[in-house]
């Protein structure tokens, strides 16, 4: 008994001078770079079905629940990034840890890849131009340092290299869960806490206005 | 002594004596600048070390949780800092002022370039190098870090900011 | 005779030069108005970034290039009174250029060549830009080795006899941009193609950067040797007078060829991982290319004043308003040296070591290149074209009027442009920004200097238009000069003797070669001596 104490003391002592963790174990090197060029979509299909990803994300990689990610066109190095930050549960949920904790990297590359390749959603055509709203998108805020949206995300909408996700035609309800997920701090899986700076930033009335910009924002826009 | 060298290529006397001028005008400028360099340790930043830009996060160094302002035994400061599209990170630091600091500095991705407007801390910030700059604050005031280097199509809002406040008795 | 051919050769090549020239100006006039914030729906970063980017390859590499070919050509049959040594090579190198040019033109006119006109990695373009580019370089290879051939051929036809200093000043020219070229040529050929292409997977951007940096000072000098030696063999006899020393005029010309190449760390102080001693070595080096700029002043001032007395300038200043200004080249060079002195006051910052703190990539160093090459060279440039145009093409140049406005226009739009970018740049606002969404209190500084940029575009525009017209005019002018030939300086004291190593250019260039080894060789090789990280492409 007093062996089980002196340990769970000195591990609880000794657990703050761990040092945390990253916040992704995922780095887009040269590695990583070779796996998705080497991932077959044919096989992501396969994985797909088998996986019965279209529970949630829908046949063609667009989900009808509006809190479910539309994962269709999205870029295959976001996609991986997320799915491996699910298996490395860097980023917390029961169901997607679920779903792909028996897979390997090479398998969610192939998956991402797959999802990739699909068309995205097509955004419902009333869109929300509201001149405050356009602001924060394209010029951002210098007084609160926040950047324009578009700089990472794309003058379309349609996303930037790497882990800059596409945002354009994405489900509203589910862009103002991921930014409350943010500024909760529910979700840290952002390197260097990038989105969460954003987040914190913006009121709840503006978050719900860039949303529904973005899932109404046309896709091929003059970029 | 009486034989000036520049005879052989100027026969003009006064275009000769400019030619001195040119020349010594060229040197002296090379001297005050040598001799602070080596008086002032007034050096642009020139450390030469390399980092895996494409796994910054993983580093020891730029690990998330080692970013920011830290002191160091000897009463100086070292801030730790990255720049990625679009920001620089963490996007706020607070520094006391007349304390000497150093930034270290990495790009997670492309070139950046970084100044301070109002201070004499500028660096290049080069992927596959750590830039380190060593200078001190001398105004109390709120600054910018703003990218001077093209990084990209959002490279006019990539910019932080640099608080400076007055030295606390005890330091950081 | 063959003195045709070369007015072809000569004419082709200028006319790509202006073109490009024109077309250039039109986009820095939508640069200015999208960076006013006056005009929001121009206002888009991939539009103006494919405008600058485009905007710098036609005015740095492709108005330069062959402005500076055309020019040689011309120069080297007129002034050595010899044929081309071989006309075939240098079409080939010319449409060699083009292709360069076409090819690169495309990925930048849609926007997948944004990378500005420095490339930089690790943002990468679309593989035709490189390939372009480097062809553009490789068909100026070509003009180079005509250029010696030329002078070589010329020396064993008259032995003993003094290089006439336009062909001197052109063949320290062509040797010094076929060496200085190297260095983005081995950057962009074993480098940015195949990590474009895919063929390697990453780029030390270290190793891309320096490489780059050994093209990118003499680079500037390539440009300014032909406004030089308009200064030394055109303009003295232009305004009627003689030139005050030939000798100094060849000190000038080898001290550039030997100390514009292997000062490139100037463009690097400010990156890691070049160690400070080298970049002090170089800033020794850049210090001593400020040199023959200063002979250079001398040398032309006095020219110049020799004129003014003989035309009956009387007193201190007397002999500058005695000066036949209603001629273009006694203008021009006026306006050029004013702008030299400016812009070259501006370099001595950038060149001090921890000075350039203060200044590097800023605005400053846009106003600073812009008052010095758009400036100081560029204006020569349209002085060598009025000049030349009409005895390359038989026909009365179309309006002396004309382009003395012209010149005017440019000089003062240059000054109302450039001007306030220093301003800027010392009050701290970057550079190659198409928008400033930074903290209100910097940018409220930066305001009123924001304007100026538009009046001063729009000057410019309206000058680069009418440059054009004058020159389409002369060309089509049904009122022929047969017969005008070019008429070079003749020396105050006329040269008897003059010693080898200021008549040939061997030695100076084995010189270039040991001073690159020395201010270059380590710092490239310790890219491969230690164990450097390279970066995968990233877009724009």
């Amino acid at each position: 008994m007093m062996r089980l104490i002196t340990l769970c003391t000195v591990m609880a002592l000794l657990s703050p001078t761990a040092g945390a963790e990253p916040s992704s174990a995922v780095a887009f090197d040269s590695a990583t770079l070779k796996l998705l060029a080497d991932a077959d979509p044919a096989r992501g299909e396969e994985l797909a079905k088998t996986g019965k990803c279209s529970k949630c994300h829908g046949d063609a990689g667009i989900s009808e629940d509006p809190e479910d990610i539309n994962i269709a066109g999205m870029s295959s190095s976001y996609i991986f990034k997320q799915l491996k930050d699910y298996l490395d549960k860097k980023r917390d949920s029961r169901d997607m840890y679920k779903s792909i904790r028996d897979l390997d990297a090479r398998q969610l590359a192939d998956l991402a890849v797959w999802y990739a390749s699909l068309p995205p959603a097509q955004p419902a055509p009333d869109r929300n131009m509201d001149r405050a709203v356009l602001r924060l998108v394209f010029k951002g805020d210098p007084e609160r340092m926040l950047k324009a949206c578009a700089s990472c995300h794309g003058r379309n909408g349609r996303g930037g290299q790497f882990d800059h996700p596409a945002l354009a035609g994405q489900h509203r309800e589910y862009l103002v869960l991921s930014m409350n997920e943010f500024r909760e701090g529910d979700r840290e899986n952002d390197i260097y806490a990038r989105m969460r700076n954003v987040a914190e930033a913006l009121t709840e009335k503006e978050i719900k206005g860039l949303a529904a910009y973005y899932a109404t924002v046309v896709p091929d826009e003059a970029k | 002594m009486s034989i000036d060298p520049l005879r052989y290529i100027c026969e003009d006397p006064l275009e000769r004596k400019w030619a001195w001028i040119s020349l010594i005008l060229a040197f002296v400028m090379g001297g005050v600048l040598g001799f602070y360099a080596l008086a002032s340790n007034l050096h642009p930043p020139s450390n030469v070390e390399t980092i895996d830009s494409s796994r910054l996060h993983l580093s020891e160094e730029f690990a998330e949780d080692n970013l920011g302002v830290k002191s160091n035994p000897d009463g100086s400061l070292t801030i730790t800092m990255v720049a990625a599209r679009y920001g620089f990170y963490p996007p706020r630091i607070e520094v006391p002022v007349d304390t000497p600091v150093t930034l270290r500095m990495a790009s997670a991705d492309v070139l950046h370039g970084v100044h301070v407007p109002g201070t004499n801390m500028t660096t290049m910030v080069v992927p596959g190098y750590i830039s380190e700059v060593n200078t001190m604050f001398t105004r109390t005031g709120e600054f910018s870090l703003l990218c001077n280097e093209f990084c990209g199509l959002g490279h006019d809002h990539m910019w932080s900011r640099l608080v400076v406040v007055e030295n606390s008795a005890g330091g950081q | 005779m063959d003195d045709t051919k070369a007015a072809g050769l000569g004419l082709v090549n200028m006319w790509v030069g202006f073109i490009a020239f024109l077309a250039a100006a039109v986009m820095g006039l939508y640069q200015v108005l999208e960076r006013s914030g006056l005009f929001p729906d121009l206002e888009s970063p991939a539009l103006y970034f494919a405008s600058v980017s485009t905007h710098g390859v036609l005015m740095g590499f492709v108005l330069t290039t062959f402005l500076v070919v055309g020019f040689g050509y011309y120069t080297a049959t007129t002034s050595l009174k010899q044929p081309l040594w071989n006309r075939r090579l240098a079409w080939f190198g010319f449409w060699l250029s083009i292709t360069g040019v076409l090819l690169a033109a495309v990925p930048l006119l849609t926007g997948q060549a944004s990378v500005l006109y420095t490339f930089y990695p690790p943002l990468k373009a679309h593989p035709a830009f490189y390939i372009g580019a480097a062809l553009l370089v490789m068909g100026s290879w070509f003009w180079c080795l005509e250029m010696v051939m030329m002078m070589a051929v010329w020396k064993r036809a008259h032995p003993g006899e003094t290089v006439p200093l336009a062909m001197f000043g052109t063949t320290a020219n062509a040797i010094m941009w076929f060496i200085t070229s190297l260095g983005v040529a081995l950057e962009v050929v074993f480098q940015l193609i195949p990590w474009s292409l895919g063929l390697i997977e990453t780029v030390d951007v270290g190793l891309a950067r320096t490489l780059f940096s050994w093209t990118l000072h003499a680079i500037v000098y390539f440009w300014l040797f032909p406004a030089y030696i308009a200064m030394y063999t055109l303009l003295p006899k232009a305004a009627g007078g003689k030139l005050f020393s030939d000798q100094m005029g060849r000190v000038a010309f080898i001290m550039l060829l030997v100390f514009s190449i292997p000062i490139g760390f100037h463009h690097l102080y400010m990156d890691p991982f070049q160690a400070a001693g080298w970049k002090f070595l170089h800033m020794i080096g850049t210090f001593m290319v400020a040199v023959p700029t200063l002979i250079t002043g001398f040398t032309i001032i006095a020219s110049l004043e020799i004129a003014g007395r003989l035309r009956g300038g009387k007193g201190l200043l007397g002999w500058i308003a005695a000066l036949p200004w209603s001629n273009p080249m006694v203008t021009a060079a006026g306006l050029g040296l004013l702008m030299l002195t400016m812009g070259g006051f501006g370099g001595m910052i950038n060149a001090s070591y921890s000075m350039n703190a203060m200044v590097h990539n800023t605005q400053w160093v846009t106003g600073h290149f812009h008052l010095i090459f758009a400036g100081t060279t560029v204006i020569m440039y349209f002085a060598i074209a009025y000049y030349l145009w009409p005895r390359m093409t038989g026909r009365r140049l179309y309006s002396n009027t004309l382009a003395l406005t012209q010149l005017w226009l440019w000089f003062i739009g240059m000054l109302i442009l450039t001007l306030p970018w220093h301003y800027l740049g010392i009050a701290g606002q970057p550079r190659r920004i198409s928008s400033t969404p930074y903290d209100a209190a910097l940018v409220q500084q930066w305001d009123a200097s924001e304007l100026a940029m538009i009046m001063g575009g729009f000057i410019l525009l309206v000058s680069a238009v009418m440059l054009v017209f004058v020159l389409v005019r002369t060309q089509t002018n049904p009122q022929r000069e047969p017969g005008m030939t070019v008429e070079y300086a003749e020396p105050l004291h006329p040269v008897l003797r003059i010693p080898r190593l200021l008549n040939g250019l061997a030695f100076w260039t084995a010189l270039v070669v040991v001073y690159m080894i020395a201010s270059y060789g380590y710092p490239i090789l310790q890219f491969f001596l230690m164990e450097t990280h390279g970066t995968t492409p990233w877009s724009i």
